[in-house]
């Protein structure tokens, strides 16, 4: 193999890697129930947002799960919000337009909240398997 | 930009997809259309849904230049949040806000997962 064909190789291995890694999230979405009860996801990871049939003022944030990916498991977190259309505005803006690397949407323990939307979380122990709607 | 296609079809009860997410949609009759998503629960039948109701007489031209509209917002809109109906309010993307929604009327179901 010549060292043309060596060159035009590594370089386009470097232009996928690079890819790659603009791909990856660049920004992780914090949470913090208690102090021993956090968790700290990729953007990436956010499957969607749904309300809490049980809870009016719950919002459920769904993630990929980080260490289960069995059928059926899944990662969530569920916040308390005022309004639960305004609560995802306000959390999609700080994912699109804060130049925070990790970005606090809930943290009890600090009372630090992302917006005056969202007022308290529950942190799950590790994945699970049920239906939270 | 990440951005998220939210659905509301009461004032309590909202979902909203990352647009990253949606897989497709048809009209499944005259009078409404399926918007399908990944699931987020992992589930068996791994799709989210919202089917939504239209009024009646939503030709195909009309439908297929709001879908151009929406694929449009999605990859070229500035809001990473882009509602696209409640029905509490009847409006949504695509509305001129002058007599509710044009091409959307209600929701038959929405749901995360399971579809």
């Amino acid at each position: 193999m010549g060292l043309l064909s060596s060159f035009l190789i590594l370089l386009i291995m470097g232009v996928a890697t690079r890819n790659s890694i603009l791909k990856d999230s660049p920004k992780y979405l914090f949470f913090r129930e208690t102090a021993a009860k956090y968790h700290c996801y990729p953007v990436n990871s956010l499957l969607g947002f749904s309300d809490d049939e049980n809870t009016a003022t719950g919002l459920i944030l769904y993630f990929c799960p980080a260490d289960d990916f069995s059928t059926g498991y899944y990662s969530y977190i569920e916040l308390t919000v005022a309004n639960h259309e305004d609560a995802i505005k306000d959390i999609m803006d700080q994912i699109n337009f804060s130049k925070q690397t990790v970005i606090t949407v809930a943290d009890v323990v600090d009372s630090n909240f992302l917006s005056a939307n969202i007022s308290a979380c529950v942190v799950p122990n590790g994945v699970v398997n049920g239906d939270q709607t | 930009m990440k951005k998220v296609l939210l659905f509301k079809s009461t004032s309590n009860s909202t979902v909203a997809f990352p647009a990253d997410r949606f897989v497709g949609a048809f009209r499944n009759a005259d009078e409404d259309i399926k918007f399908f998503f990944d699931d987020m629960q992992n589930t068996t039948a791994k799709a989210g849904m919202a089917h939504l109701q239209m009024p009646a007489g939503i030709t195909d031209t009309e439908l297929k230049d709001y879908m151009k509209a929406l694929v449009a917002e999605i990859n070229e809109g500035k809001s990473p949040t882009i509602l696209i109906y409640d029905a509490a309010n009847d409006t949504g993307f695509g509305d001129s806000g002058t007599s509710g929604h044009p091409i959307f009327s209600g929701f038959d179901a929405l749901e995360t997962h399971g579809a």
